[in-house]
């Protein structure tokens, strides 16, 4: 099923425990050669930079042989003739990925993606008629299921969600008025039925090599269980297949959901030492606030702003006095492994990016001067 | 990390007692790290906090709050450079840790403040005038002192970008004057030189041991800045076009060497990306396909030049993957 070398794959995950342990300083040196030279592996993984370098080239070249196959006549610009450029881009990657023993190279990510986009658009041109998201959904769910399945794709697993999720929207969408009102329970109940699936997949030891597609599956239905709870998200989906705007039936349930699942997640992240869960309701606690802002202006936005940065701050700074000794198998000590991009300047590079406003906007305030700034702000605005 | 891996890895004779022992020590007293969620969230109660009070006195400049804004931005300022000052360590040319976790983000905070303070009082006040490139320069120049005196890079990186905006601003006045072409040209010029002054920079923090870390941003700010540059001369100047490719090519393969030396993939991989561009401009305009209308040479051109570009990408890796303990 899986089209990379399942002896490699294994030998791989066992390669990166055992680098963790060692940059960790819990095996020596010569341990962890012996572990390498023990479980060799045969694929081609370049560097991080180098995958984006030949992810942006195999693009290009893959784009400019489409051009190419369509002006050699063999066909005009038809969904055939993308299906069939498609299915080659497909013979390609298998090829790369039997002969190069490519894995995760850029290459290979790239013409799964490529492959994939031409086949649906391609579907979607033959159709003379415009295709209905019922069946789009379907052909999209079923190739990135292929994707997820065969090659092991974490892109292709959120996108697989994703068009499962818009399947039953549009379904249950066509049905009467009361499937209309019980959608979201429904998505609220496949939410659960999945996480607890996936988390139990994810123990499996057959299923040892889909352990990241599964985790990123396990936080898609954390985040599909408090969008199916969303004021905003189920008060708008409802007018878009309803069609009537305004309040929506439930109005209370919808915003306690809303309130506390963040809260849920994050007390479980707490409890159960998880990460997962930690960084979900963290990011979610976000959304619930730019819900509640949506609907009710109680401050203006820049007050709120103040305010919360000043709460965030003095937050981080209680809990970091009160962790100084760890307590309760806490800590906020950094993990001693280097961060994986610890040499270069990303968090500088980061501060740089968001900040650039602030910088160099007081100073260009001067009204008389406007327009000759911006040329003085495009210099900097290049990163 | 499983304990059942490192049982069998032991049962196999690859690790020894001591160090099965030492791993199931760290698995059992493993403590749960929160320090990059903590992180984030000081990150965004920054963001947060400055962006309001940013919006906040741009809103009230002509009421009365303004100088209660005012002097709350002064106090946030003046508590974060009070605080870093007295938690700081001693001055060196060397690598200075934080000395607490939130050293770098109160500085990065007050340095921020401090900006949205200086560009009230000019705009409110005019405290610079019509001095324009002071109104940057005082600013950068506080940035770079910040930035050296308690060793952070978030604000280097900061003074490195308000330096470009005080380059931009100084040249521009200039231009008023000539024509709209002529701004161009003088901020290209200005890139390069600054594209080729950071990195040297960089050079010299290193050879000379002057806070050497900062190197790799002023590296990466220079080489990303010399290239738009060279190649917005590239596709400005029509006439002497060649000229500009010969010389972006002299520095694409320096930088390249400089890169390889370095064992850099980023700096590698940029500077190709960057030597790409410029040569599919130039086959481009050769090949003028506008006139010409060879389309499918175009197609083979980029096909061909992609794979190549991937097999030499991909040589690379394997040759500086060679000398890679890890």
């Amino acid at each position: 099923m899986i089209a990379y070398n399942r002896q490699s794959l294994d030998n791989l995950e066992l390669q990166q425990q055992a680098r963790e342990a060692f940059e960790k300083q819990l095996i020596t040196q010569e341990e962890y050669d012996r572990i390498r030279t023990a479980y060799p592996y045969v694929f081609y993984l370049p560097d991080f930079f180098i995958r984006i370098g030949l992810f942006i080239l195999t693009v290009i070249a893959a784009t400019a042989g489409l051009g190419l196959f369509l002006l050699a006549g063999f066909a005009a610009l038809s969904g055939a003739s993308l299906i069939t450029y498609g299915v080659i881009a497909f013979v390609v990657l298998e090829l790369f990925i039997h002969t190069r023993k490519m894995y995760g190279s850029g290459v290979d990510d790239a013409l799964l993606y490529f492959a994939s986009a031409l086949i649906v658009s391609g579907i979607n041109f033959t159709s003379y008629a415009y295709l209905t998201p019922i069946p789009n959904c379907t052909i999209i769910l079923a190739l990135a299921l292929f994707g997820m399945i065969r090659y092991v794709d974490q892109l292709m697993t959120l996108v697989a969600y994703g068009a499962f999720l818009c399947l039953i929207f549009y379904t249950v969408g066509k049905g009467g008025h009361v499937a209309r009102a019980l959608l979201p329970f429904l998505v609220l109940g496949l939410s659960v039925g999945g996480y607890f699936l996936f988390t139990r997949l994810h123990e499996k030891a057959a299923l040892r090599h889909y352990r990241s597609c599964l985790h990123l599956l396990r936080v898609a239905t954390l985040l599909s269980l408090y969008a199916a709870g969303n004021y905003y998200v189920v008060r708008e989906l409802n007018t878009l297949i309803s069609g009537g705007p305004g309040p929506i039936a439930f109005g209370w349930l919808w915003w306690s959901l809303t309130a506390l699942v963040p809260i849920f997640y994050i007390v479980k992240g707490v409890q159960k030492k998880d990460v997962l869960f930690l960084w979900t309701g963290m990011a979610l606690v976000a959304a619930s606030i730019f819900t509640v802002r949506y609907y009710y202006h109680l401050l203006p936005t820049e007050i709120v702003m103040v305010i919360g940065g000043i709460a965030l701050i003095a937050g981080v700074f209680g809990l970091t006095r009160y962790l100084r000794t760890p307590k309760h198998g806490f800590t906020t000590a950094a993990a001693n492994h280097p961060h994986p991009h610890a040499g270069l300047p990303v968090e500088g590079l980061i501060i740089a990016e968001t900040f650039s406003g602030v910088a160099t906007q007081p100073t260009g305030s001067g009204t008389h001067f406007g327009g000759g700034d911006t040329g003085g702000g495009g210099a900097g605005g290049q990163y | 990390m499983h304990r059942s891996t490192f049982e069998k890895l032991h049962a196999e004779g690859l690790i020894s007692d001591a160090t099965l022992q030492r791993l199931e020590a760290f698995e059992s007293n493993h403590l749960f790290s929160l320090f990059w969620q903590l992180r984030t969230l000081l990150y965004l109660g920054v963001l947060l906090l400055t962006g309001g009070l940013g919006i906040l006195v741009y809103k009230n400049i002509d009421t009365i709050g303004h100088q209660a804004v005012l002097a709350f931005i002064a106090a946030v300022t003046l508590g974060c450079f009070f605080y870093c000052w007295r938690k700081k360590a001693t001055f060196a040319w060397e690598w200075v840790p934080a000395p607490t976790p939130f050293f770098d983000y109160i500085l990065l905070l007050g340095c921020l403040s401090l900006l949205i303070f200086l560009g009230y009082l000019q705009y409110a006040y005019d405290v610079f005038g019509d001095n324009y490139g002071l109104a940057t320069f005082i600013p950068m120049v506080i940035l770079f002192v910040t930035a050296y005196t308690f060793d952070h890079i978030g604000v280097l990186s900061l003074a490195i970008t308000n330096l470009a905006a005080w380059a931009g601003i100084a040249v521009t006045p200039l231009t008023i004057l000539k024509s709209g072409n002529f701004s161009d040209a003088h901020l290209i010029y200005t890139g390069l030189l600054l594209g080729a002054v950071l990195p040297a920079t960089g050079r010299l923090a290193e050879l000379r041991r002057l806070k050497a870390h900062f190197s790799t941003a002023y590296f990466n700010f220079g080489v990303h800045l010399f290239f738009i540059a060279a190649l917005a001369g590239l596709f400005k100047f029509d006439k002497v076009w060649f000229l500009w490719f010969l010389g972006l090519a002299a520095a694409a393969s320096f930088c390249y060497i400089l890169a390889m030396v370095r064992r850099s993939f980023y700096f590698v991989v940029v500077t190709i990306l960057y030597a790409y561009v410029a040569l599919c401009d130039v086959v481009l305009r050769m090949m003028d396909v506008l006139n010409s209308g060879a389309f499918a040479l175009v197609f083979l051109y980029f096909i061909g030049s992609a794979i190549g570009i991937i097999l030499l990408l991909m040589q690379i890796n394997r040759k500086l993957k060679a000398h890679d303990r890890l």
